[in-house]
């Protein structure tokens, strides 16, 4: 008798630990994608995905699932109405700047809310200003009065995008530039600059190397200011432009403020949402901790993966990508939480114009 | 050392049969023919396009060798556009979006028992369209930068109102119809977030609250596939489905189709090519877009051959035009994709995804750099093409025979079949809803005469027409814009289009008026029909009111011109006697056959299964459909029944597997937890 009662428990005993320890074994985990399929999110979290499958306890297959069901603020709700409650971390979800950007601004149709995830890796990114030759234009911030002079037009897809981060600083130095919404996306607008119908444009890290580099190179543009990269808490130099000052530095310069203050901050909060940790993979709340912890450290594995990183820095730019609980938690809450006065700030900055 | 010019075309040449030795020879050839496979399968399925499929592939070719990753997703690119036309063709229903426009004669014709004839027709023009794309994506890839750049936002803008012009020579008897059927499309277009102001626009949110389902989905905006495939499916299928005939009326298919369909292509050889080049050259600028190219070279055939009266009938050049142009536009479209990284279609922004998931970055210095891998996607293309076509012919005759098939036994696979390429769309129980409710518009639509083709041009090019509008008026001054020659023949060429529309219209009014086969029309249907378009237009202005001025002044205005062509048809209606053409009723036509079923009973068979799975979901509900559709309605026997529906489940959950999409549950599966797939 007493050895069927040991035997049981020593059974269930048995059942607990390995219901405790994470293996996915032969199952299949989803990346939830609010993007359609080819876009910039969709091909990151293609490029990571099987680099998790090598990572995860019983490496699974990972899929990438991508929800386009409401557009992004749409897909990202369903997300935490289906799967917000999750405990086995079998979909996790990618997200992006376009899903923080409506969080900041308080868009009324967002139902997710970022203080319920538990970051497991995060991407970042940087981004280039450039302007066409013929503006006469080298260095932003000796030529400042010639730059605040010329015909400025911008090609934008719309003032609570990403697209924020450029008009808020154009606003900041004091600028006047013409803003023209509509763009479908960054490569309309360099389009626009190519044709010449815009002067003044940007483009993110990757594809700044890739596409305005070499016109750089042939004398067509000319780059003029990064909007930096987040070194030790603070917005400094892009090291991957070095010799291009990034925005607060050129802020300070022709402003003669320091970069302090509502406006600075807000700007901020609106860089990190969207370039310093633009991308996050993300659990809901509610995982287990070991669940949360097989993650995390696959997400670690990750960065010492050279394969991977590689893909990721071609994507993305060389920045840095951040894993470890304590990282991802600070860069998270820059990149989604933003205090009261700023907020009241980027609402009626919102409506201006 | 020779000259030169001489010098870069020896260059040139030998890169180019280097890049054609490593396509037909070792492991990429297969992984041609794979890509060439899933294709063509793709394109069969109607909701499932290039961009779907293409975005399938990605998770494979991830980690693959370039060369073979490259001619996979050329493979599949290039043939989806060809075998989009058998369902076009065959039950009416686009394959894809390219082939929109070959439902226009490709069915009528398929009806009269010439479906082969058809099909072959649209495979040799498609692959020569295909061939003409990749000759000239050879010849202009190093100098198509002056000409891309040369299109900005005006000559643009000036593209979309030339593609709303051809409304005219497409539209049916009555222009006005056509008008206020192009305006309801632009109304439809405007759903969803304004491009200017980045406000949400009709989507019941002054009514409702925010967060309802109603309004997030509206929110989104409206799928072209879902309005394509209801505009122009549901109405013919519920017209087949009232009759109770095969598609075709003649139980005996013609003899020798293809062959025919082969001489019609060599006889038409000039059209062909004018279509391919209109193809390849909207295709090369991005921003336009590949869905109104269709539509453009169909206006085009129409107004360029002699006799066009079949047109819309059954007309071997309406099937011709278009399909030239459909393949011909991918040779165009890649070259913005390669030479700026800027894709100029759908399916070429997936391919630049898949690009770089190979290490292959498409932009400006690859034409420098890597001109052996653009050769390979030009060859990939080419040879593509040719499998492809080949393929599709000679499937084409044993396939048409489906035609002569009672439609009562094919009706439940095709609304199966329809419906989950609606759902597909955007994968929401929205898109089923907003499709029955357009379906059903179309139904009163097609019997009333009012043109589906305008309200679907009108839909394409309403967010061009906006967007391209709002940044040419502040781009450019009046002065700077006339003095763009481009921009000044495309306005030419839009008037010219105009001017044909007018003249066509005249023609059939003449003819029209000698015949009168309108008698003893009911006019309180067709006044109730006018009532409700007019109320759609008023409520557009009064809710789009309180938007910023960017926002409003595009559906006001459309809403205020859709209201007054309204009231232009009331009183034509008022003034008219009854057998008038205003009061064309396709009704009076079809009540020569004594068999008919009632309208509004095939109509919800067509979306019974819509209400089923609000109770068992999405998936059990088909299954189930099938099955009480096939055994009672269509009285098949109980065996083929009960197989036909096991059938469609397996088919479905297959899909289920290998698309990673789940069907959208029903009251019953919020109560019990189910297994895959019925989850």
């Amino acid at each position: 008798m007493l050895k069927k009662i040991l035997a049981v428990l020593a059974a269930s005993l048995f059942s607990v630990t390995a219901a405790l320890a994470v293996d996915y074994t032969g199952k299949t985990v989803t990346m939830w994608i609010p993007f359609k399929a080819g876009g910039g999110s969709d091909t990151w979290a293609r490029a990571i995905g099987p680099a998790f499958s090598a990572n995860l306890p019983g490496n699974p297959t990972v899929v990438v699932k991508n929800v386009t069901d409401g557009k992004a603020i749409g897909a990202s709700n369903k997300y935490f109405a289906e799967h917000g409650k999750d405990k086995d971390g079998m979909v996790v979800f990618g997200t992006s700047g376009s899903v923080q950007m409506p969080f900041i601004f308080k868009d009324e149709r967002v139902r997710y809310n970022y203080k319920n995830m538990v970051p497991i890796f995060a991407s970042g990114t940087g981004g280039v200003v450039y302007v066409r030759k013929e503006m006469g234009v080298t260095d932003i911030i000796k030529d400042f009065d010639k730059f605040k002079s010329s015909k400025l037009v911008y090609g934008s897809q719309g003032k609570t995008s990403l697209d924020a981060v450029p008009i808020l600083a154009f606003d900041m130095m004091g600028v006047d530039v013409n803003v023209v919404y509509g763009m479908k996306g960054r490569k309309a607008g360099r389009a626009a600059i190519l044709r010449g119908e815009t002067t003044v444009d940007y483009q993110t890290t990757a594809s700044y190397l890739k596409h305005v580099r070499p016109l750089v190179e042939k004398g067509e543009m000319v780059p003029i200011m990064t909007w930096g990269a987040p070194v030790g808490g603070k917005v400094e130099r892009d090291p991957n432009f070095p010799d291009l000052p990034a925005f607060p530095e050129v802020y300070e310069a022709v402003t003669g403020n320091k970069f302090k203050g509502t406006e600075a901050k807000s700007w901020t909060a609106l860089f990190y949402a969207g370039f310093a940790t633009q991308k996050y993979v993300m659990l809901p709340k509610s995982a287990k901790k070991d669940v949360v912890k097989a993650w995390q450290s696959a997400a670690a594995a990750i960065v010492n993966d050279p394969a991977a990183m590689k893909v990721l820095n071609k994507k993305l730019g060389k920045y840095d990508q951040v894993t470890g609980s304590k990282a991802l938690k600070s860069a998270l809450k820059k990149a989604t939480s933003i205090d009261s006065k700023s907020e009241k700030f980027l609402q009626s900055w919102k409506d201006t114009k | 050392m020779p000259p030169f010019f001489l010098y870069d075309i020896n260059i040139m040449f030998e890169a180019l049969f280097a890049a054609l030795a490593t396509i037909v020879s070792g492991p990429s050839l297969f992984f041609l023919i794979l890509g060439v496979l899933i294709g063509l399968v793709v394109g069969v399925i109607p909701g499932f396009g290039g961009t779907v499929g293409l975005s399938l592939l990605l998770p494979f070719v991830f980690g693959m060798e370039p060369i073979s990753g490259i001619a996979m997703m050329m493979g599949l690119l290039s043939v989806v556009a060809t075998s989009d036309t058998f369902p076009a063709v065959l039950i009416g229903v686009p394959g894809s979006v390219s082939a929109q426009a070959t439902v226009m004669d490709g069915f009528p014709l398929a009806k009269k028992g010439q479906a082969a004839r058809a099909l072959s027709a649209a495979f040799f023009s498609s692959l020569f369209g295909g061939l003409f794309g990749a000759i000239l994506l050879t010849m202009v890839i190093q100098i198509a930068k002056p000409i891309i750049l040369a299109f900005g936002t005006g000559e643009m803008l000036m593209l979309a109102i030339f593609g709303i012009s051809v409304v005219g020579t497409l539209t049916g008897s009555s222009i006005f119809k056509g008008l206020v059927a192009a305006c309801l499309g632009m109304i439809i277009g405007c759903i969803g977030i304004s491009p200017a102001s980045s406000e949400y626009r009709l989507d019941f949110s002054t009514i409702l609250e925010v967060q309802n389902p109603v309004v997030m989905y509206l929110g989104g905006g409206i799928h072209l596939m879902v309005v394509a495939i209801s505009i122009f499916a549901f109405p013919e299928i519920v017209e087949l489905l009232r009759s109770n005939k095969a598609v075709s009326e003649k139980a005996e298919l013609e003899k020798s189709g293809w062959f025919k369909g082969l001489r019609d292509f060599l006889s038409n050889k000039f059209l062909v090519l004018r279509c391919s080049f209109i193809g390849s050259l909207i295709g090369l600028i991005p921003g336009i877009g590949g869905s109104c190219i269709d539509w453009i070279s169909y206006s085009h055939a129409k107004t360029t051959v002699k006799n066009n009266e079949n047109f819309g009938k059954g007309d071997i050049r309406g099937v011709i035009g278009p399909e030239s142009s459909s393949n011909s536009k991918e040779g165009g479209a890649l070259i913005p994709t390669l030479l700026f990284g800027i894709p100029g279609s759908g399916g070429t922004a997936i391919l630049m995804g898949g690009l770089i998931l190979l290490g292959v970055d498409p932009g400006i210095t690859m034409v420098d750099t890597q001109l052996d891998l653009i050769y390979t996607i030009i060859w990939s293309l080419a040879v593509a093409n040719i499998f492809g076509a080949i393929i599709c012919v000679a499937m084409a005759k044993p396939i048409s025979q489906l035609t002569t098939i009672n439609f009562t036994i094919l009706a439940p696979f095709l609304i199966s079949l329809i419906l989950f390429a609606i759902f597909n769309s955007t994968r929401s129980w929205g898109d089923l809803i907003f499709a029955t409710f357009i379906g059903v518009i179309a139904v009163y639509m097609k019997r009333f005469d009012y043109s589906r083709v305008a309200l679907m041009i009108g839909f394409v090019l309403s967010d061009s027409i906006e967007t391209y509008l709002y940044q040419t008026m502040q781009f450019y001054t009046f002065s700077e814009l006339f003095i763009r020659p481009i921009f000044l023949v495309l306005i030419l060429i839009s008037a010219f289009s105009i001017y044909s529309g007018i003249k066509i219209i005249n023609k059939k009014d003449k003819i029209a008026n000698t015949k009168s086969d309108i008698l003893n029309a009911k006019s309180r249907p067709q006044w109730v029909f006018l009532i409700l378009l007019s109320v759609i237009s008023v409520y557009t202005i009064f809710v789009t009111d309180h938007l910023q001025y960017l926002g409003k002044i595009f559906p006001i205005s459309v809403g205020l011109f859709m209201f007054l062509f309204c009231v232009v048809i009331g009183i034509q209606m008022f003034v008219s006697k009854s057998g008038s053409k205003v009061f064309h009723d396709a009704e009076n036509l079809l009540l020569e056959n004594t068999e008919i079923r009632s309208q509004w009973l095939t109509i919800f068979w067509f979306i019974s299964p819509l209400f089923l799975s609000v109770i068992v979901g999405f998936y059990i509900s088909i299954g189930l459909f099938v099955f009480i559709f096939l055994s009672k309605i269509a009285r098949a026997s109980f065996r083929f029944s009960l197989i036909s529906s096991i059938g469609v489940w397996i088919a479905l959950a297959a899909i289920s597997h290998f698309m990673i999409m789940d069907f959208p549950p029903g009251i019953l599966q919020g109560y019990i937890e189910l297994p895959w797939p019925i989850n």
